[in-house]
């Protein structure tokens, strides 16, 4: 079975298109923006989206979004203690 | 009094007859055309068009962007500014300070349908990226960025003329001294909606087009980008100067011409006055030459009413590019920057029987020995723009 961090992996580079970048390249905790993974303002509209979607989390402002996106732990983390499925 | 004008000191182009100058200009030397069958556009629309050989992800990888980030537009707009940076040797520092005005008329649109299409599948949207890319700035803002342009800059879309009012804009910040340095021209990636709107208009023509000739059917479209550096320090001209320019309106029409061509005629001498010279100065006329019926005897209208009986050499070069939208503007700039340079004036691609009670076009490459070439660039709307380029 696998994990909510590799789970989250995949569904990040297919979400956000990231065809150069594979499950391996990400680290748990290496920033998801600017340095690390590099990405911008329209992939964290992407991962709320995802959040919504996939795990029906509704976040209700931006500003709560940036300690959640810092790292693929910290998503994982957020995902499994609020996620309604 | 000729008045020199805004020096030019880099020039970039990539379209369906070649990436980079030196492509560019063999093509241009052997007379050899772009345009061919749709490979790589979605349409369901059978016109031959002048498209780009080489994939996004190619263009993403000559350039070091990553793959599926930015809209074909930019990507092709990159690779065109990249080379006329390059050539022009602009430092780092001059780059951030320098302005970029950048030109087209699809944006990220060919793109867009991937954000809409699974909706029609009951899937809701696609990729927020595919809509955050579509607006017409969105290019010029991520060229900027992945080129490390950090002055001002902004967008122009007046359809045709596009490219050549983003060298106009740019020579008229150089001249007034708000810009030290700019970087201007214009992008435009092939698009089902543009290949759409120009087949309800009626206009595209089911072969290779034959602009300037009798029983011409319509044009092809294509796909390109071009810039030019221009430079208000001293030094040389390495490309050229940029000498005359006007925008005038025809108020005619939505997408037709005058008869008389009352707009073209004043944009070709607001230019002529502008640079300080008479029509005896041109030594060849880089024409819209779109290849409708209606353009190509607008254009010739009005050139006979500026020149009467003594025309100089004069062609169309859409029948080797395809009409590139906002990049032809900027492409046929870099055309005529080439003609003063190798001293040769292009034939008019695709030409066949010369349009009836008008002068013949050039049927092949003539000797150029004046200084000064002049690019007609005319869009819908009426938007008339003539610009006229000094040899270095």
């Amino acid at each position: 079975m696998k994990t909510t961090k590799e789970t989250l992996k995949e569904q990040i580079i297919q979400t956000l298109n990231l065809e150069d970048i594979t499950v391996d390249d990400i680290d748990d905790d290496a920033p998801l923006f600017g340095e690390g993974l590099g990405l911008d303002s329209i992939d964290a509209l992407e991962l709320i989206l995802l959040l919504e979607r996939g795990y029906g989390i509704k976040l209700s402002t931006a500003a709560e979004a940036r300690p959640i996106f810092k790292s693929v732990n910290t998503m994982a983390e957020f995902i499994e203690s609020n996620a309604k499925e | 009094m000729a008045n020199r004008g805004v020096k030019i000191i880099g020039m970039g182009a990539v379209s369906s007859i070649g990436v980079g100058i030196d492509a560019t200009l063999e093509s241009l030397r052997s007379g050899r055309s772009g345009i061919g069958p749709i490979k790589n556009c979605a349409t369901t629309i059978d016109v031959p068009a002048g498209e780009v050989g080489l994939t996004d992800n190619e263009m993403a990888g000559l350039l070091g962007l990553r793959p599926h980030r930015h809209s074909r537009t930019t990507l092709l707009a990159t690779l065109a500014a990249r080379e006329a940076i390059g050539e022009a040797g602009l430092a780092p520092d001059t780059l951030k300070k320098a302005a970029l005005i950048s030109s087209t008329t699809t944006g990220g649109m060919r793109e867009t349908p991937l954000f809409y299409a699974p909706y029609a599948k009951g899937e809701g949207m696609g990729p927020l990226s595919h809509a955050w890319r579509h607006p017409t700035a969105n290019h010029t803002d991520e060229m900027a960025s992945a080129l490390g342009i950090g002055g001002w800059r902004t967008t122009i879309s007046t359809a045709c003329s596009s490219g050549a009012n983003a060298i106009l804009t740019g020579a008229m910040m150089i001249e007034s001294g708000m810009a030290e340095t700019v970087v201007a021209g214009g992008a435009d990636a092939l698009c089902a909606f543009t290949l759409g709107g120009f087949n309800s208009l009626k206009i595209l023509s089911g072969e290779a087009c034959h602009p300037l000739s009798e029983g011409r059917d319509g044009l092809n479209l294509g796909e390109g980008a071009a810039y030019v550096v221009m430079t208000a320090d001293e030094g040389k001209p390495s490309c050229g100067w940029l000498s005359g320019w006007r925008n005038t309106n025809d108020a005619y029409h939505q997408t037709a011409m005058s008869d008389d061509g009352a707009g073209c005629r004043a944009s070709m001498r607001g230019a002529m006055e502008k640079a300080g010279i008479g029509p005896s100065g041109i030594g060849y006329i880089n024409l819209h030459g779109t290849a409708t019926p209606n353009n190509d005897q607008t254009e010739m209208a009005a050139i006979e009413a500026v020149w009467g009986g003594k025309i100089p050499f004069f062609g169309s070069t859409k029948g080797l590019t395809g009409h590139t939208l906002a990049a032809s503007g900027a492409l046929e700039a870099v055309f005529c920057l080439l003609a003063l340079r190798e001293r040769m004036a292009w034939a008019s691609a695709g030409l066949t029987t010369p349009m009836e009670g008008h002068p013949p076009a050039l049927g092949s490459n003539g000797p150029l020995e004046a200084e000064y070439a002049l690019s007609n660039s005319l869009g819908f709307g009426g938007n008339c723009t003539s610009l006229i380029f000094r040899k270095a």
